[in-house]
């Protein structure tokens, strides 16, 4: 097999694919303004540089795009500013094909040579390493006009990935620029189809079409809009009266509250895609650090209540290996079998009063309570942040699950900083939370296995809340990114499951539903639970692939969303 | 004058003593800027990233003293920082904008319900037992007795969303251009701030009220009161400046102090009618444990709160004679 992988994905394709639900391209009705709403926010967030920690909800992607897009519901890499990437034989280098043709909103030319100020702009000032790519790149080189190679410090073979999120600023703008880091642009120049930011108030901004745009007749609409909602009542509520096209809310009881407001029009599709939500268990303290401990806690809860009541059914009970419906294909049946015999995420609250048993977690005082091995009490808290109801509930209902088999548990609720900073420190006992979705499965486990993610300060980053490591898996993890060969890569993934599954590292609950919340009044393009080619969610993640919705949208017919007046 | 100078010097103090520990506070809550802010994105932002935030936030980062130096010394030159959370943006833009809307709706508010209440409240004492006093004020206080939140959600239901009188939410129209010299502009405005003021006004009137009317009663109860109705003075002038002149003494204290506590925002308004202010920003500022946006917030109201009981100060040397001794 050969270690290069050339994406030689044609710009037709490109088109193609977007237009996948659509009709031929001249008869699509343009103009409208959507009116979306994801984050809470009370005044308009005004951090209009691609490098802010926390920009503005509307800017990453739909203003800065990236090098290439990927899409959580196909696995696919979508080739965007750059044109394709290619591994050198060594895997120590990756080499980009930037796209021809592009111009900045302001009409300058976009080139490689942007992509390669943009990146020492990152070396130079490095606080502005969003994408943590300084960990693995050494270096840029230009090889010609439309390439690029960049050069890695180490084989990382998800480099692709994590470079290919990378968005480049205009070097004729920034080059300027006295102090990048504080810099905050007035009208952000970029290439993104709504890169012309027209409208901004102190509660609402739009972002308009840049007449620049690089694919032909893109985006449909005219404008994206961001009214302020500073919190879910405000946002349901303007949901409800059709304010609102796109959005990314959790609703409850979606069916009567949303939908049946105007069933016609109003749509949802809850992709369980999202990160798995977890039960961690801190195993570095007793007796969570007791392998059967664990394995009795998988067996006793009640994952379809936790789902139907706690989670309002919006999600599916997750799999042993978390990897869920995303990675499906990816889950080892080797791992499945063994979590089948251990019987994890199976719930049997007699299996798993025997598996208690069998370890000697019994009665000892008569109490009423199970004890520890040394016969001393045992009582333990499950934390969950407060306010989060729909995680509250289900915790609730763990709690209920562990006592009815005679563990001593309390639900208790710090609020979010504490909550994260008890998982961080390991000064927790049992707690909800979510894990990482990224390209791969590898993402989620070396999030949660990583024992170099743990720091000198004994500070639990990532997910590695449950403070489990092993050299082997850290060995595994490092292997994983050090070939580029599928074939090994999945080998090594199985293995890496397997080491989940038998050490029940964490419990797996639910994948994580993303909210997406669509109306067809005025548009219509947008992903369908039937048709659902990219994640529907208006949520700026690091795929960018709200992108491939976003220049897909376009008015129902040629009236619905008031063109032309 | 001397009076007024010492507390003058007094304030001095107190207000470098307010700065330390607005400092202080926010550093004590558990929980560290930088974490919380990659830990928003909940797993979908790679680990590597944290080292690069942590570089940037290396202002919030570093040693306590030091970190006590640098905020002293920016305060100095007026100064504030940068916000954490919506960085690069210096805290002075953040609050800006919210402050602007809270003196307006919570500042205006306060001021009506003083007002009102106030004004109830000396004829609810004037005429006891008559209608104000027996009608009116068992009302206004049970309103005040209402969970704020829900008599806000009450209203907005009714009012906005089912007779549709008022907008559902916002300072003004998000369609109209902001600009201050139109009249559709500032129409809106007015429009959007009548029903979070009346809530406001509403479920704060009837402290006002109350207060007044059990120190008028006091005071009634004064020989010169009798002795100015024996002398034969006008009711009205008995009532404004011999009885209530009197008896408004800690109403102003009350009132100096709840001006100052104006710019912390009125959460529950913000978030119901979805108005901007300093109540929201505060709150999101605790959550990303924003600390030079906290302290932004904190000076301010450290600042009003001190200069409100200032005015009060002198406004008492004013109305009561006694203390210009």
């Amino acid at each position: 097999m050969s270690k290069k992988f050339l994406l030689a994905v044609s710009m037709l394709l490109v088109l193609s694919f977007g237009l996948s639900a659509v009709v031929a391209q001249d008869d699509v009705p343009r103009g409208g303004t959507v009116t979306v709403s994801h984050e809470a926010f009370s005044t308009v967030n005004t951090a209009w540089s691609p490098f802010a920690p926390n920009p503005n909800p509307g800017l990453l992607g739909f203003v800065y795009e990236p090098l290439l897009v990927w899409n959580e519901v196909t696995g696919e890499i979508v080739p965007w500013l750059a044109t394709g990437y290619e591994y050198s034989d060594d895997l120590l280098s990756v080499t980009f094909t930037i796209r021809e043709g592009v111009l900045w909103s302001d009409g300058e030319p976009f080139s490689a040579d942007d992509v390669i100020f943009s990146f020492n702009l990152i070396q130079e000032y490095t606080e502005l390493d969003r994408g943590g790519l300084l960990g693995f790149v050494s270096g840029v080189e230009k090889v010609d006009d439309t390439t690029i190679r960049f050069d890695l410090s180490e084989v990382f073979t998800q480099a692709h990935v994590e470079i290919g999120e990378f968005r480049p600023v205009p070097e004729h703008i920034w080059s300027e620029v006295e102090d990048p880091v504080t810099y905050n642009p007035e009208n952000p120049v970029a290439t993104g189809p709504f890169a012309n930011l027209c409208v901004l108030e102190e509660q609402v901004f739009e972002l308009c079409r840049n007449e620049n745009y690089w694919q032909e007749g893109r985006p449909y609409v005219d404008s994206i809009r961001y009214p302020a909602y500073p919190g879910n009542e405000q946002s349901n509520l303007a949901m409800v009266s059709g304010e609102i096209d796109w959005a990314g809310h959790f609703v409850p009881d979606v069916e009567n509250t949303y939908v049946a407001a105007d069933p016609e029009h109003f749509n949802y599709y809850f992709w369980p895609g999202g990160g798995t939500v977890n039960l961690y268990l801190n195993t570095t303290k007793e007796p969570f650090s007791d392998v059967a401990f664990r394995q009795a806690v998988s067996q006793l809860i009640d994952y379809q209540s936790v789902v139907d009541i706690g989670m309002y059914g919006y999600t599916i009970p997750s799999d042993p290996t978390g990897l869920g419906p995303r990675f499906a294909s990816a889950a080892s049946q080797e791992a499945l079998d063994t979590a089948a015999e251990m019987g994890l995420g199976t719930y049997d609250a007699e299996r798993a009063a025997a598996t208690l048993d069998e370890a000697g977690y019994v009665d000892a005082d008569g109490d009423g309570w199970r004890d520890n091995l040394d016969g001393s009490a045992l009582a333990f808290n499950v934390q969950v942040v407060n306010g989060w109801t729909d995680w509250v509930t289900s915790v609730q209902i763990i709690t209920q699950n562990m006592q009815d088999v005679g563990l001593n548990a309390q639900v208790v609720t710090p609020e979010f900083g504490e909550w994260l900073n008890n998982l961080q420190t390991g000064d927790y006992d049992v707690s909800i939370g979510w894990s990482s979705s990224g390209f791969t499965p590898w993402n989620y486990y070396r999030d949660i296995m990583d024992s170099t993610l743990i720091g000198s300060d004994g500070l639990r980053n990532a997910t590695t809340w449950a403070g489990w490591t092993s050299e082997e898996t850290d060995e595994l993890l490092a292997a994983f990114t050090s070939t580029a060969d599928e074939a090994e890569q999945t080998d090594i993934l199985n293995q890496i499951q397997q080491a989940f599954v038998e050490n029940v590292v964490v419990v797996p609950l639910f994948p994580g539903p993303t909210w997406y919340e669509w109306n067809t009044t005025r548009f219509t393009g947008f992903p369908t639970e039937d048709d659902y080619y990219a994640q529907g969610s208006p949520w700026s993640r690091d795929s960018n692939s709200r992108l491939l919705v976003a220049i897909n949208i376009h008015c129902v017919d040629d009236t619905s969303c008031g063109q032309g007046e | 004058m001397r009076f007024i100078l010492r507390r003058i010097a007094f304030y001095a103090v107190a207000l470098f003593i307010a700065i330390s520990i607005n400092f202080l506070i926010p550093r004590l809550m558990t929980g560290d800027p930088v974490q919380l802010m990659f830990a928003r994105f909940q797993g979908r932002m790679t680990v590597e990233a944290l080292d690069s935030l942590k570089e940037t936030f290396g202002f919030v980062q570093g040693p306590l003293l030091e970190q006590y130096i640098t905020y002293l010394r920016n305060l100095s030159q007026g100064n504030l920082g940068l916000s954490v959370a919506h960085f690069p943006e210096p805290v002075t833009d953040v609050l800006r904008i919210g402050l602007a809307w809270t003196l307006r709706l919570i500042g205006l508010a306060t001021i009506i319900s003083f007002a009102y209440g106030t004004l109830l409240g000396i004829m609810a004492a004037w005429r006891r037992g008559k209608f104000v006093d027996s009608v009116i004020l068992p009302i206004t206080s049970l309103l005040g007795a209402f969970p704020y939140f829900f008599l806000a959600m009450l209203v907005l239901y009714a009012f906005a969303l089912g007779l549709g009188w008022f907008p559902l939410g916002h300072a003004a129209n998000i369609n109209i251009r902001q600009d201050w010299g139109s009249t559709e502009y500032v129409l809106s405005v007015i429009h959007h701030m009548m029903l979070p003021a009346f809530t406001i006004i509403a479920t704060s009137i009837g402290g006002w009220m109350l207060g007044m009317r059990n120190n008028m009663i006091g005071v009634l109860a004064e020989d010169y009161i009798t002795m100015a109705q024996a002398k034969g003075l006008s009711n009205r002038r008995i009532m404004f400046s011999y009885a209530a002149r009197n008896a408004i003494l800690p109403s102003i204290t009350g009132f100096a102090m709840s001006l100052g506590f104006v710019l912390g925002g009125a959460l529950l308004t913000e978030i119901v009618f979805s108005y901007p202010g300093m109540g929201y920003i505060l709150l999101n500022a605790v959550n990303t444990r924003d600390y030079p946006v906290m302290q932004g917030t904190f000076l301010f109201i450290t600042i009003a709160v001190l200069a409100a009981n200032l005015l009060a100060d002198i406004g008492y040397v004013f109305l009561d004679p006694r203390v210009r001794a």
